[in-house]
């Protein structure tokens, strides 16, 4: 069922917003920061977190080294509140650890590896086949809209994680 | 110079440490360096996910060279220095202070399965860790005097500044004693209610620094009311950067007692504005500041707080002395953002 866009969500609903980015490069700081104002305009509590992604200046190898650093980080059990779901901006973000996923792209980005390697395609799709939503929308769909579509998404999540007994990971 | 400062993220919750790093960013960009922030996450209360996260952490590499160059990474909590980059440098907050001097705390590790493995595999990485960073640098004499105690690294302390340095000033004092903190059992909110329930003076005290709906605050009011001085306190939560600095400035005094702290910034705030600051023996940085000149420091102890918090609040003349005083020595320690920024890029 979907949330209707004036319902209010559950007391104290956290969200954290993930993506990976290269240090000192635009990342997707511009869609974040739309994504933050609108879920706390409609009263949910979001936090950032920017994970370093490898340089392509340094090759194949610490490609794979942060899938595995990746994959190792428990976002459900870090220091601070626990978020009730995790957005990941992107599909290499998706294999974070945690039971309640979404990817979210509003616009059809490349990914942050050129994906020609059947081992990192491998793991990038085990990470996106976890999220529980995708929320995926060409370029030229208006970013409201798409925010309206993320809040509906995340109030079923909320619905489910509070119907089962214990958190699915 | 690029300059990626890299600390930890504990989402949802902001204190003293988010606001240096806050304050750090701000500095480099005004000395004219590119910046760019990395927060990493971390968990450590379970040998697994403690494991699971260092690992990760170590496994992250920093480009330092070619086009995407990060010139210095400035870590600053750990795990975040452990990441993989040449020229790193440490301007450290604190160790994970639940394995080496909260050790035996409620929180700390040895109450915890696995806790004696986790200490070690914890202490290993700061070895390893600080050992391949040449300039170490701390932000107290306090962290610093851990650092060389408990793993025998030596490092030079670096005082920040706080935030609202030059807004800070004295005003006209009104009835009560200022303690602005998150609620905490180490910051010891719970100690000045029996303090006050036990002082001979009608003293009041506003604490601020706080969410409404922090989990701690139902149980320091509960506390307050079984004192029977509800009417004596005040929660005020969190204050805006001017509220702040209006109640810092017309308070009689502040009170900052916790654990060994860090580094106070309570206390230094105190001091920039002349105020004379009432904390404990064992209340870490920056103790050195504070001595019978500046404030009070008293046992942990209910009765020895109560008798400071009655002295100060009697003897107003006396006590706006001390904060004259105190601003005279926050004037002396000459805590420059400039001097810090140019001292970590050397």
């Amino acid at each position: 069922m979907d949330l209707p866009d004036d319902r209010s969500p559950r007391p104290a609903q956290t969200v954290l917003i993930v993506d990976g980015r290269v240090p000192f490069s635009e990342g997707r700081d511009e869609e974040a920061v739309q994504l933050t104002e609108m879920l706390e305009s409609r009263g949910y509590r979001v936090a950032r977190l920017v994970l370093p992604w490898p340089a392509p200046s340094l090759g194949a190898g610490p490609l794979l080294d942060h899938l595995t650093a990746f994959r190792l980080l428990d976002l459900a059990a870090c220091d601070g509140r626990a978020a009730d779901v995790l957005v990941a901006l992107d599909a290499e973000s998706c294999i974070l650890r945690h039971p309640a996923k979404v990817l979210y792209r509003p616009t059809r980005t490349e990914p942050l590896i050129p994906v020609d390697d059947p081992e990192i395609e491998r793991r990038l799709a085990l990470g996106v086949d976890e999220c529980r939503e995708r929320v995926i929308e060409p370029e030229d769909s208006a970013g409201e809209h798409l925010c309206q579509i993320l809040g509906q998404v995340l109030g079923r999540i909320v619905e489910a994680l509070d119907e089962e007994p214990a958190c699915a990971s | 110079m690029r300059v990626l400062i890299a600390s930890v993220l504990t989402p949802f919750v902001f204190g003293g440490a988010e606001v240096l790093v806050q304050d750090l960013r701000q500095a480099l960009l005004q000395e004219g360096h590119d910046v760019d922030l990395l927060t990493l996450p971390w968990a450590w209360n379970r040998l697994d996910l403690l494991i699971d996260h260092l690992t990760a952490t170590r496994l992250m590499h920093i480009a330092d060279q070619g086009p995407d160059t990060v010139d210095r990474v400035v870590a600053m909590k750990f795990p975040a220095y452990l990441l993989q980059h040449p020229h790193k440098v440490l301007w450290l907050m604190h160790q994970q202070r639940q394995a080496y001097e909260l050790w035996d705390d409620p929180l700390g590790l040895s109450r915890m399965p696995g806790g004696d493995a986790m200490r070690q595999i914890i202490q290993h990485a700061d070895r390893l860790a600080c050992g391949e960073i040449r300039s170490r640098f701390t932000i107290s004499a306090n962290v610093s005097r851990r650092l060389r105690e408990q793993l025998g690294i030596e490092s030079i302390p670096m005082c920040p500044p706080p935030r609202h340095v030059d807004r800070l000033k004295p005003l006209a004092a009104d009835d009560y004693f200022f303690f602005p903190s998150r609620l905490s059992p180490w910051k010891r909110q719970s100690l000045v209610l029996e303090a006050v329930a036990r002082c001979r003076e009608p003293v009041r005290v506003r604490f601020a620094g706080f969410r409404d709906d922090s989990p701690q605050l139902a149980e320091m009011k509960a506390r307050a009311t079984e004192l029977g001085i509800e009417s004596r306190v005040e929660w005020l939560g969190l204050l805006g950067d001017d509220d702040l600095v209006e109640v810092y400035g017309r308070s009689l005094a502040v009170i900052f007692p916790p654990f060994d702290e860090d580094y106070g910034y309570i206390t230094v705030e105190a001091m920039a504005a002349a105020k004379a600051v009432i904390t404990c023996e064992d209340s870490g940085g920056p103790m050195e500041w504070v001595d019978e000149s500046t404030g009070w420091v008293t046992e942990p102890e209910p009765d020895a707080m109560a008798q400071a918090l009655d002295e100060a609040w009697q003897d107003r003349a006396g006590t706006a002395r001390r904060g004259e005083q105190g601003r005279e020595t926050f004037m002396e320690r000459r805590l420059s953002w400039p001097h810090i920024v140019e001292r970590l890029l050397a």
